[in-house]
């Protein structure tokens, strides 16, 4: 196994416990929480050109 | 007639010294790596590159003796082959002895001469000045890099068939291509006598680095598949971690047009100190309608409320390309980090038509008590407004698609960017 | 050797070999033709390109019992590179091209009985020559391996040809297992049949090799 094999295997095991972190907190970057963005309001309509 | 002649890269306008002049008829650029025809006065492109090549064991230009003679390394080719992965070779010059080659692959260097004669056919052997080699391997070995000049015309992606015969450690290497055959007998060569005799980049010289450096190429394919392996585990982690579930759920109709209403969906318990709640929404058929859903979860002992939201759209229609369909009738969201306690599940929610809202009485009949009317039919002012039905499902825990992916990029951008890497290093 | 003078220019004009009509002016460049004590100018001759060959004119090579010396040189050019031919001239008035090419040398005698072979004849009547031809020659057998169209780049030194730009021909290199050599050569005057073997530089046996700037020549060859 090369070194830089070893790193790679270091970095993919960080990330699955990073995964399993954030999901044990319920913590995403990508919830649709209002303070993003709030749907109500605007009008809205097809995109499709 | 004794002055060196100099070429002008056309790519680059780099001027560079031709030193086997009279023979050289291909040149690899050494400021841009450009392939030139310097086989005529008016230097022509082959193919422009836009990178030096770098990374050979000896820069061309360097010279040293071996078996007596001085050498000058001219030209400096990296081959490939799918059997044999990469190694790189070495043109010598010298203007009273002719050609050689250096071969360096994995960690050996070979000396390789080519031959004048050739060596008789047998069925598994050849023959060649008394002594039968017997036949090994053919493979296809595939130019990649051209540094430096050559006596023949030569091109990045060049491919030949070569195939060795060895008698103990003397190997003749046949090489053929379309046009021609060629033999050259390989001698093997001692690390220090190259290391003596050129100056060899660190990097190359010592077993273990290169021994380390011949995997290189090896371990990508290693390197995706543990990306593989480890993004499954984040997707089942995701799913395990995020337990325990608990779900609610509830029906609601919506009236087109009207003003959004308010309703409650469902109670929810977070029993750990933070979960995802996640509340999908699936709604009848509709067309060219949008739901807004504002969903707020309020702790019952704080009142303290969680708000996010979720929106259904679908649309339809026709044009030049025939017709088309834009939206789904259903709605995940997702809301995180939501602290332990007990939540009541309110939805804010209210349904449009697309162009325009079918127009819509209200009525208030009583404090308690509205009328709804659509004007839209006119000739039955008294039909039923349009309503759609949207089935909601709320539950703790959860699935971040988003975090999933993200962290999929993250796993495949290493060997996916040394991939791009090698490639880029190839052209 | 006799002395003429380069009718264009009034430098002197070595005369290495009676017996070739033609000579190039080292000063400048004119073709000259020589019969019979007189000299005519009949064009001029491109300049040689630079090259490292370490054959120059007078250069001497010793191999097969053929001892000769370089009297001039012609510079082919064709599509994807350019190679030196050098005549050379024995005492005993054989003549002998040495030819030039990947570091390696091709030297060859006149051999006109291959001339008669249908394959040759019928490329010496202007037909193209067939690649994989194979022919029988000195009592070996050759194949074609190498067709090319060349055009004269420049020459230098007495030579039986007149080499001006725009003087073409058609070469054929034959090769065998052993390493032997037929070369057969098409152009305005004819066609002429060469035979011989290739052979590394020490393997001539050369003296009075040309003197490389920044390189030494080894001690076998010096």
């Amino acid at each position: 196994m090369t070194l830089r094999l070893k790193l790679f295997t270091a970095w993919c095991l960080f990330l699955v416990a990073t995964s399993g972190v954030a999901s044990y907190y319920g913590w995403s970057l990508f919830a649709d929480s209002a303070s993003t963005s709030s749907s109500s309001g605007g009008a809205r309509g097809p995109t499709h050109k | 007639m004794t002055q060196p002649r100099a070429v002008i890269c056309p790519s680059c306008g780099g001027s560079i010294e031709i030193r086997a002049a009279g023979y050289t008829v291909t040149l690899g650029c050494r400021y841009c790596g450009s392939v030139l025809d310097v086989a005529h006065e008016d230097v022509r492109l082959i193919k422009a590159y836009r990178r030096a090549v770098k990374n050979f064991a000896i820069a061309p230009g360097a010279r040293g003796t071996l078996f007596d003679v001085e050498w000058e390394v001219i030209g400096a080719l990296r081959r490939r082959s799918a059997e044999s992965g990469d190694w790189q070779e070495f043109l010598l010059f010298n203007p009273y002895s002719g050609y050689r080659w250096l071969v360096l692959a994995g960690a050996e260097w070979q000396f390789g001469t080519m031959l004048l004669d050739r060596p008789e056919n047998g069925p598994r052997s050849v023959s060649w000045r008394g002594g039968d080699y017997l036949r090994g391997d053919s493979e296809t070995a595939t130019t990649v890099t051209v540094l430096g000049e050559f006596y023949w015309k030569i091109a990045r992606g060049d491919e030949a068939r070569a195939t060795a015969y060895t008698r103990g450690a003397e190997v003749l290497s046949c090489e053929s291509t379309a046009d021609e055959t060629n033999w050259t007998q390989l001698i093997p060569l001692d690390d220090s006598a190259v290391s003596a005799a050129f100056a060899v980049e660190r990097k190359f010289v010592g077993a273990p680095q290169r021994r380390a450096r011949r995997n290189d190429t090896d371990d990508l394919p290693m390197m995706f598949l543990f990306a593989l392996i480890a993004l499954l585990a984040v997707g089942l982690v995701q799913e395990l971690v995020s337990r325990p579930r608990v779900c609610t759920e509830s029906t609601s109709e919506i009236i087109v047009g009207a003003p959004s209403f308010t309703t409650r969906i469902g109670t929810l318990e977070v029993r750990r100190a933070y979960q995802f709640v996640t509340i999908s929404a699936v709604s009848s058929n509709i067309n060219n309608r949008w739901i807004d859903l504002d969903y707020s979860l309020v702790n019952r002992q704080t009142q303290q409320s969680i708000d996010a939201y979720g929106l259904i759209e679908y649309y339809t229609g026709t044009d030049s390309d025939g017709p088309w369909t834009e939206g789904s009738t259903g709605a995940e969201t997702l809301i995180a980090s939501v602290p332990r306690g007990t939540y009541d599940i309110y939805l804010d929610g209210g349904a449009h038509g697309w162009p325009n809202d079918p127009s819509v009485t209200v009525k208030q009949v009583k404090p308690d008590e509205w009328t709804v009317q659509t004007s839209a039919d006119a000739e039955n002012p008294w039909a039923p407004p349009e309503k759609v039905t949207v089935w909601f499902t709320a539950c703790t825990g959860g699935f971040s698609w988003g975090m999933f992916w993200l962290i999929g990029f993250l796993l495949f951008a290493v060997p996916g960017a040394m991939l791009w890497w090698r490639h880029r290093e190839d052209d | 050797m006799e002395s003429l003078t380069c009718p264009s220019c009034g430098a002197a004009l070595p005369v290495r070999d009676p017996g070739l009509p033609y000579s190039t002016c080292a000063y400048c460049q004119t073709l000259v033709r020589r019969a019979e004590g007189t000299v005519e100018a009949v064009g001029t001759v491109a300049v040689l390109p630079a090259d490292v060959s370490p054959i120059q004119i007078s250069t001497t090579v010793n191999r097969d019992g053929i001892a000769a010396t370089v009297v001039g040189r012609v510079r082919w050019g064709w599509s994807d590179g350019s190679w030196n031919e050098w005549f050379l001239r024995a005492a005993d008035g054989r003549v002998f091209w040495l030819g030039e090419a990947m570091g390696m040398y091709m030297l060859t005698c006149e051999y006109p009985a291959v001339l008669d072979v249908p394959g040759i004849r019928n490329f010496a009547e202007g037909n193209p020559m067939a690649r994989d031809c194979t022919v029988k020659a000195g009592g070996k057998w050759f194949t074609a391996t190498d067709i090319k169209d060349a055009a004269c780049l420049g020459s230098e030194g007495d030579l039986p040809f007149p080499t001006l730009p725009g003087w073409t021909m058609t070469n054929v290199d034959f090769r065998n297992a052993a390493g032997d050599a037929l070369s057969v050569q098409r152009d305005a005057q004819g066609t002429t049949a060469w035979l011989g073997a290739w052979s590394d530089l020490a393997g001539l046996a050369p003296g009075n090799l040309r003197q490389i700037e920044g390189w030494t020549m080894p001690r076998a060859l010096a």
